[in-house]
């Protein structure tokens, strides 16, 4: 994908995702936290996922992995590692005959049929009470005088030059700037959501005088410190 | 021949003559038809984009593209309105909307909008004839006129009122109006509701209506008992319910006004006849519920569905997946019956024997799934998820 497209998708993802920017706190716990603790002792957890356009380096994934299992079974959970999940999932997708139609193109109906028997199958397989989704997702972060704030972060963002505008002062602009967050849901076997909670990241994008554009995507997602610092915040209401 | 002799008829016209004019008598409070509507170039304006807006609904998935069920609430409507139609010259239009609140609201040129959470919350005609009598009742009294023009609501209705020039010029030129834009605006106007004095007042005339329409008026108490919302959902509180005098105070005003009838009609119409005229909304309602996981409301609703049409092999499938949904690993015999139902409908139900192998296979009796299994794959033998099933029985094996 060149530069334009990429920029055109993160802008066009960003400005939809706008409205929710400063989205009201929520509570992280969907039930009440003692039920949680009440009805929760094994985690089973899902293979680690970037959505839209992001992509998740793989030590990345497994980085995240650790943290959250650290933190989970410091607190007394059981938990089930995402490659029980991704087994059964790699195992389902060979069994269709992998997702790709004759043309190239995904299979959407034979995605879908995976990712709904997968997760029954690790249910039937295993006593789990909770499925844990990790999910690195693009969202639309306010920025004001070029400081963005974001799912409990706050970071600079950054100028590929500095245009005479800027020189002379004037350069601080505001609006929403795409960023990524790592957002971890948990789940009850019947599938109702029971804790929700997002750990920013960091911005994926730069501006460019007036413009925003999107920042090389070989540098992204993998500073240990940030990625470390967003599970730390996902968690921080467990 | 003989039956209809003259002066038979004669004897019961008179006879007819007399029970309308007791009824009459009784009710003389029965809503009278406006002198002439719309009365004013103003409310004509309002109409104009009323009309529009609903004519730009029609067109979307919001509305129950269902002509049948249509004419069926249009008919409920004109026995309420009674010969006041033909007075006012106007042709009943009923508009139902896909969303699982219990709602029902009139524009202000009479088309009534009703919700398919508010059918599929009646049991019988006669509760809807009671909430229909209430919107009618706003109609004829020209609430929403009177509300679109109240000072509360000047700035939506300036807004409003923006919009007919562009759709005059846009009729006069021929090009498409932008109506979008005012469909916001408009839904905000007609559905936020009315003065609670408006509320009292449309709910004694609507039940004059419905007994003027010789339906039973103890009806009207389930029916407005069903817009009680559960103290726990807060999210299905509509905007123009809960303007209404609460619950519990128009109960109350109703049945005092209900213990008022005398000779009242006592036949409550049968609830079989009701769900099958409503029966399309109800299966869209069903949908709505199992997507919002308010599963409870969905089985209660696909219960009136599957009697209204207990051929109907969607219908118990569907019961299947909601037992499904709301206890994916429980609730064994309900799923296995409700599939086992569906494939009696429609023995070539392949979706039927995937959900009931699988329920079984969940039991660990591989025997049955696996000839359940089977039975799918050979219905469905390019099933995106063939593969998979292919999997659980050699896995049985």
């Amino acid at each position: 994908m060149n530069k334009r497209s990429l920029t055109i998708l993160i802008t066009t993802c960003v400005l939809l995702l706008s409205p929710f920017a400063e989205a009201a706190k929520v509570d992280a716990y969907k039930i009440k936290k003692k039920d949680f603790k009440k009805q929760v002792e094994t985690i089973a957890l899902a293979p680690p996922e970037a959505l839209q356009q992001l992509s998740l380096p793989p030590a990345t994934g497994r980085l995240i992995e650790q943290e959250i299992s650290r933190v989970l079974s410091r607190k007394g959970y059981t938990v089930l590692p995402s490659s029980v999940f991704q087994k059964i999932r790699d195992t389902m997708k060979q069994q269709v005959g992998g997702y790709k139609l004759p043309d190239g193109s995904d299979d959407l109906e034979k995605m879908r049929a995976v990712r709904e028997h997968s997760h029954r199958e690790l249910l039937f397989q295993h006593p789990v009470d909770a499925v844990l989704g990790i999910h690195v997702r693009l969202v639309a972060a306010p920025f004001e005088k070029d400081k963005a704030s974001w799912d409990g972060i706050t970071q600079k963002v950054q100028k590929s030059d500095n245009s005479l505008y800027d020189l002379m002062g004037g350069g601080k602009y505001s609006g929403n700037i795409g960023a990524a967050s790592l957002r971890l849901s948990f789940w009850d076997r019947d599938e109702n959501l029971l804790y929700s909670h997002a750990g920013g990241i960091e911005l994926v994008m730069m501006r460019n005088g007036k413009l925003l554009e999107p920042l090389p995507t070989a540098g992204l997602l993998k500073d240990e410190k940030r990625i470390k610092s967003s599970v730390k915040i996902a968690l921080k209401p467990f | 021949m003989d039956r209809f002799h003259p002066i038979k008829l004669f004897i019961l016209a008179l006879l007819l003559c007399f029970t309308t004019a007791v009824t009459a008598a009784k009710y003389k409070a029965v809503n009278e038809a406006p002198d002439e509507i719309p009365e004013t170039a103003q409310e004509q304006e309002i109409w104009a984009i009323g009309k529009a807006h609903q004519a730009q609904v029609r067109k979307t998935s919001e509305v129950v593209n269902d002509p049948q069920l249509e004419i069926y609430l249009e008919r409920v409507a004109a026995r309420l309105f009674g010969p006041m139609l033909d007075q006012i010259g106007m042709e009943v239009d009923v508009l139902v909307f896909n969303d699982p609140t219990v709602n029902a609201w009139v524009y202000p040129d009479g088309t009534i909008a009703v919700q398919t959470g508010l059918l599929a919350a009646m049991e019988n005609e006669a509760q809807l004839a009671a909430i229909l009598g209430h919107e009618i009742s706003h109609f004829l009294n020209r609430h929403a006129y009177i509300q679109l023009v109240s000072k509360k609501k000047q700035a939506s209705f300036g807004k409003l009122l923006g919009t007919a020039a562009s759709l005059a010029l846009a009729a006069s030129t021929g090009t498409q109006a932008d109506l979008s834009k005012i469909g916001a605006v408009w839904t905000e106007l007609v559905t936020s509701g009315y003065s609670r004095k408006l509320e009292t007042k449309a709910d004694a005339q609507g039940l004059e209506l419905l007994v003027a329409a010789q339906y039973p008026p103890q009806e009207a108490l389930p029916a407005f008992e069903a817009l009680r919302i559960p103290e726990d959902d807060t999210a299905n509180i509509s905007k123009v319910w809960s303007s209404h005098p609460d619950i519990d105070s128009r109960l109350k005003n109703l049945k005092k006004s209900i213990k008022k009838i005398k000779s009242a009609p006592r036949t409550v119409p049968d609830s079989l006849s009701y769900f099958q005229s409503v029966a399309s909304a109800l299966r869209a309602n069903v949908k709505l519920d199992m997507q919002a996981r308010n599963y409870n409301n969905a089985e209660r609703v696909i219960a009136k569905y599957i009697q209204a049409k207990p051929m109907d092999p969607e219908g118990h499938f569907t019961l299947g997946e909601i037992h499904r949904k709301r206890n994916p690993h429980s609730a064994f015999e309900q799923r296995t019956q409700a599939y086992q139902a569906a494939i009696q409908q429609a023995s070539d139900f392949a979706d039927a024997y995937k959900e009931l192998g699988m329920a079984y296979r969940q039991q660990r009796q591989n025997e049955p799934a696996a000839a359940a299994f089977n039975q799918y794959l050979s219905l469905a033998p390019n099933a995106p998820d063939a593969g998979i099933i292919k999997g659980y029985l050699q896995s049985m094996e």
